[in-house]
């Protein structure tokens, strides 16, 4: 075996033929349509794995250097977007490069020929490293063709070195007709693809050598059977190990290879078995001895054999036994061949093999290849089976039709796959074996010419899931920001559930902390009816959840159970499966959030707990975030309230004491104006007075006018006396006065009209009062006139007093038209009138004449039936 | 028996004087009227007045000035306030000089002549 340091290289394949006369690069200056790039996505891991796995699929089984390339150049042009692809191998002198296999563009290149060093390739033949040109234009070592001006058809290259440890093979180069079309994980690609090619090649090079090896075997036997002689010296002279075995299989003679190969002496070997020469636990004694049995027979035969060497190396041979006679006698001769390093090489190809089913086994996502019909599933690797719950037999075989929910999804993809070739991340619902549905998504190649189908499938259901939960999450959140109310929230939330599972029946508990009640603001139920009033907290599932602070899925079985255990007890109508969640906002549960389905008990499971248990914190954070803001709104409407009350007591305090400035303004007017209208009242009065005087035999009507001027003055005089009266600070001359007295003086000087009767009942011995008796007496005056005035068209009026512990009480009393209740409250107010004529001054002067001496005034009346005031002062002696 | 009393009406407000005149003259009193408290103390200096009928609030000089003037050279006049007001500082004034009788204004014309008459028993029997 020969093998040499880089950039040394393994003989020529193929003799380049001179179909190009050209001198140029790998390059092309033809222009055809640019085939785009492959979209990287989710599945670029896939479609990498994929390429590998085809590579290997392609190369496997190739036992000839020229169709290994020819092959990985056809795959890699079938399964990448990179249609211009050749691979170099060196010629047998190692002086040029000789492009062996050619796809695209650089199909024009097959057989070309170029020295070493030249180009990016040559570069590659060079270092051994691999060279990427994102722009050739721009690279010193593309050569441009003299015969064309024409920009270049391909503008990027790639090339990776096709190696097997540190020997240099051959060169995988791969071009595209855009500038830097390569993506860093394509370049990884390509070098992995320039791997396995490596491996193709190795494997082609050790059949090479076996077939050589063989033939050179039976040269030597050949040559022993001519001569004695010449067998003696080609004993002698090869290096395997020749061993001569009598008919005990023990040893007669060994050739100087079997010595190096063991690293014993002849003598050591002479007389002994090969059990003695076998590495312990290593060879299958049975297998050999019944091998040297059928040898002898004469019937040659091969196996494997571990040796076990001086130094205690073991080491694997290949044995070839064959029956032979040496001095005469029969014997088996051995023909050991150390197949150290092709077992290394084996190994290795083992591993890779080993690595790349790995990949295709340990993919994160399923791989499979079925019928173009659905009839039967050819191949797949775990994941496969994961994603499915099937076990390798129970799917292996079996209609690929069968898994899939909906026959006529398949039927869509079969459609695109016959249009197009392939379909990339095809939504489809699978049913697994436990008949669940997963939502999927599959990638996948058809071959037509075969009818079959391959392709990745990954299981997107979570990935979906978690999807629509941050959409429903998403909605709340934004939901709490666009209603008005909690009342509007709660629809919203019943509605973004109802999106994401079944939630015909849904409630939402609040726990009022000041009540200690359960609360249902929100009650969607097909047969319970919410409490209105709240709850208390006590043995239904609800309170359990609140209580816990854990969500509950209860079946009838978990019901069962904690009623067992006396945790719950039922409330309502029983569901067929109930699951609640608790509300938790910073660390504290507000409430709990309830799904409940009363006739199918596998409604909700653990995936809708999970679902539900996802949303919760932020139905939690939504509901409390919009009862804060309530409140606030709340608080601030009462404040508003509040200021509003505060304004109008503001504005009645205002108002009364503008009443009184006016008041005061009125009493300092009328001081002024009283003072005016006295004096030609007492002139008018005089001037009456001395008519009367002169003329006391005028005629009736004279003195009928003159009374009625009088008349009138004392009118004047007296509305005067109210204003200031009530403008001025009245001080009183309080003295024992006699009641009877004043009354009779007022009854004197303001006459009752005829159409009144008055009554008078004031016992004898009626104790003295202690008051004003002008003051007094401008009292009884103004209520008498004021009762008179109540009954324009006649009446009763009843003057009475009583005493009545320390105090003794006036009651005038009428039979008028009453006051309502509204005015009763108004009338001693100064200024209010219900009089045509009269400004209002009477009833509250009255009042603070009566306060002064003292005393007080009530009133009672009722409407139709009359008034009744009372004066109330204190008597002469307590 | 003195049949008449001397009476002098002092009141800037020159009806109201002549109206009580009037009442008076015809009562059979000796009337004289001043509207003015100057021309009230003229008339004083030169004429016997028993009784002194003033307003109190009147533009040269106020009831109770008048009253003071009239002190000295008449201490046994009899002074009667006549006012508007019924309770004014001047009259409060008055009363604590010595003023006896206010009486408000309209004047109750009835008990003003039966003061009078009163007054002239007093004036008789002194």
């Amino acid at each position: 075996m020969t093998q040499k340091k880089k950039p040394a290289a393994q003989p020529k394949i193929r003799t380049p033929a001179s179909s190009s006369r050209r001198t140029r690069q790998a390059n092309g200056n033809k222009v055809t349509a640019a085939k785009p790039a492959k979209v990287i996505g989710t599945n670029q891991v896939t479609l990498q794995q994929e390429v590998l796995f085809q590579v290997l699929r392609a190369l496997s089984g190739q036992l000839d250097a020229d169709r290994v390339v020819q092959s990985a150049v056809e795959t890699i042009v079938r399964l990448t977007s990179y249609p211009h692809v050749c691979i170099a191998l060196p010629d047998k002198s190692e002086t040029h490069w000789v492009v062996c296999a050619a796809a695209g563009i650089l199909a024009a290149e097959m057989g070309a020929t170029y020295p070493v060093h030249q180009g990016i390739i040559g570069r590659v033949f060079q270092t051994g490293q691999v060279q990427w040109a994102r722009d050739i234009l721009l690279d010193p070592d593309y050569v441009r063709d003299v015969h064309t001006t024409e920009a270049p058809a391909l503008r990027s290259e790639f090339v990776a070195p096709i190696r097997s440890g540190e020997i240099l093979l051959g060169a995988l180069n791969v071009e595209s007709d855009r500038v830097d079309a390569f993506s860093e994980s394509d370049t990884r690609m390509i070098q992995s693809v320039a791997d396995i090619i490596s491996l193709g090649l190795e494997s082609a090079r050790l059949y090479h050598e076996a077939q050589q090896e063989i033939a050179e075997r039976r040269l030597a036997e050949q040559g022993l059977l001519e001569s004695e002689t010449s067998y003696r010296g080609l004993f002698n002279s090869v290096t395997e190990g020749i061993f001569i075995q009598n008919q005990q299989g023990r040893f007669q003679d060994v050739n100087p290879g079997a010595l190096r190969m063991y690293g014993y002496s002849r003598e050591f070997f002479i007389g002994k078995l090969p059990a003695n020469l076998g590495a312990p636990g290593k060879n299958n004694k049975a297998m050999y001895e019944r091998a040297f049995q059928k040898a002898l027979g004469g019937e040659p035969q091969q196996f494997e054999f571990w040796g076990l060497r001086s130094n205690g190396e073991i080491f694997p041979q290949e044995i070839l036994l064959s029956k032979g006679i040496y001095f005469g006698q029969d014997i088996v001769i051995a023909l050991a061949h150390d197949i150290t390093e092709r077992k290394q090489v084996e190994e290795t190809l083992r591993q890779n093999e080993r690595k790349y089913r790995n990949l295709f086994n340990n993919s994160e996502v399923g791989m499979f290849r079925t019928r173009l019909d659905g009839s039967e599933i050819l191949d797949f690797n775990e994941k496969y089976l994961e994603i499915l719950g099937f076990t390798y037999d129970e799917i292996k075989g079996r209609p690929s039709v069968d898994l899939w929910a909906n026959k006529l999804e398949r039927d869509r993809m079969v459609q695109l796959l016959k249009d197009q070739g392939h379909v990339t991340d095809f939504e489809f619902v699978l049913l697994t074996k436990q008949g669940e549905q997963r939502t999927c998504i599959t990638s996948s190649h058809l071959y037509p010419d075969q009818g079959i189908l391959e392709g990745s499938i990954q299981d997107i259901t979570e990935r979906k899931q978690t999807q629509t939960l941050q959409k429903a999450v998403y909605q709340i959140a934004s939901a709490a920001e666009t209603t008005r109310s909690l009342d509007e929230l709660y629809p919203q939330i019943h509605q973004i559930i109802s999106s994401v599972m079944p939630a015909e029946n849904f409630y939402i508990t609040l726990y009022d902390e000041a009540e200690n009640l359960l609360r249902f603001p929100y009650f969607m139920d097909a047969a319970d009816q919410p409490f209105v009033d709240g709850l208390q907290p006590g043995k239904g599932l609800t309170a359990y959840v609140l209580r816990m602070g854990k969500s509950l899925l209860c079946t009838q079985a978990v019901h069962d159970e904690l009623e067992r255990q006396g945790e719950v007890k039922l409330l309502g109508v029983a569901s067929a499966i109930w699951l609640g969640v608790p509300l938790i906002v910073e660390g504290k549960t507000i409430g709990v959030m309830v799904v409940q389905h009363y006739t199918d008990p596998n409604a909700y499971g653990e995936r809708e707990q999970h679902m539900l248990e996802y949303v919760s914190t932020q139905v939690a954070i939504a509901i409390d975030r919009k009862r804060a803001e309530q409140k606030v709104k709340e608080y601030s409407e009462r404040l508003e309230e509040m200021v509003e009350e505060r304004t109008r007591e503001l504005r009645q305090a205002q108002e009364k004491l503008l009443v009184q400035e006016k008041l005061a303004v009125l009493g300092q007017l009328a001081g002024g104006v009283g003072h005016e209208l006295r004096n030609p009242l007492g002139v008018i009065n005089t001037s009456i007075y001395y008519l009367k005087m002169v003329q006391p035999d005028a005629s009736e009507k004279i003195r009928q006018h003159l009374a009625m001027i009088e008349h009138e003055v004392q009118n004047a005089d007296k509305i005067i006396s109210d204003l200031l009266d009530f403008a001025r600070v009245i001080s009183s001359d309080r003295q024992p006065v006699s009641v009877g007295e004043i009354v009779k003086h007022t009854l004197e000087r303001f006459p009752l009209p005829e159409t009144v009767k008055g009554t008078m009942d004031i016992p004898g011995d009626l104790p003295l009062v202690l008051a004003d008796p002008r003051q007094l007496e401008q009292v009884m005056g103004n209520l008498t006139v004021n009762a008179c005035q109540s009954m324009p068209q006649g009446g009763q009026l009843t003057i009475s007093a009583i005493k009545i512990k320390e105090q003794v009480a006036i009651t005038v009393k009428d039979t008028g038209s009453g006051i309502t209740p509204e005015n009763l409250l108004k009338i001693f107010e100064p200024l209010f009138t219900t009089k045509v004529k009269g400004i209002g001054l009477g009833l509250p002067v009255s009042k603070k004449l009566v306060e002064a001496n003292g005393g007080r005034i009530e009133v009672n009346s009722q409407v139709g039936l009359g008034s009744t005031f009372t004066v109330y002062l204190p008597v002469q002696d307590k | 028996m003195l049949a008449s009393l001397s009476v002098l009406i002092v009141d800037d407000n020159a009806s109201m004087a002549s109206a009580l005149a009037d009442v008076l003259d015809a009562k059979g009193h000796q009337v004289y009227i001043a509207n003015s408290g100057a021309a009230a103390l003229a008339i004083l200096r030169d004429h016997l007045v028993h009784v002194l009928l003033t307003d109190v609030i009147m533009p040269d000089m106020n009831g109770v000035e008048l009253y003071r003037a009239t002190r000295q050279t008449h201490p046994g006049l009899v002074t009667i306030f006549m006012t508007a007001y019924a309770a004014d500082d001047l009259i409060q004034q008055g009363l604590r000089e010595g003023i006896k009788t206010v009486l408000t204004k309209p004047v109750d014309m009835d008990f003003l002549l039966y003061l009078l008459s009163a007054t002239r028993s007093i004036i008789q029997s002194g």
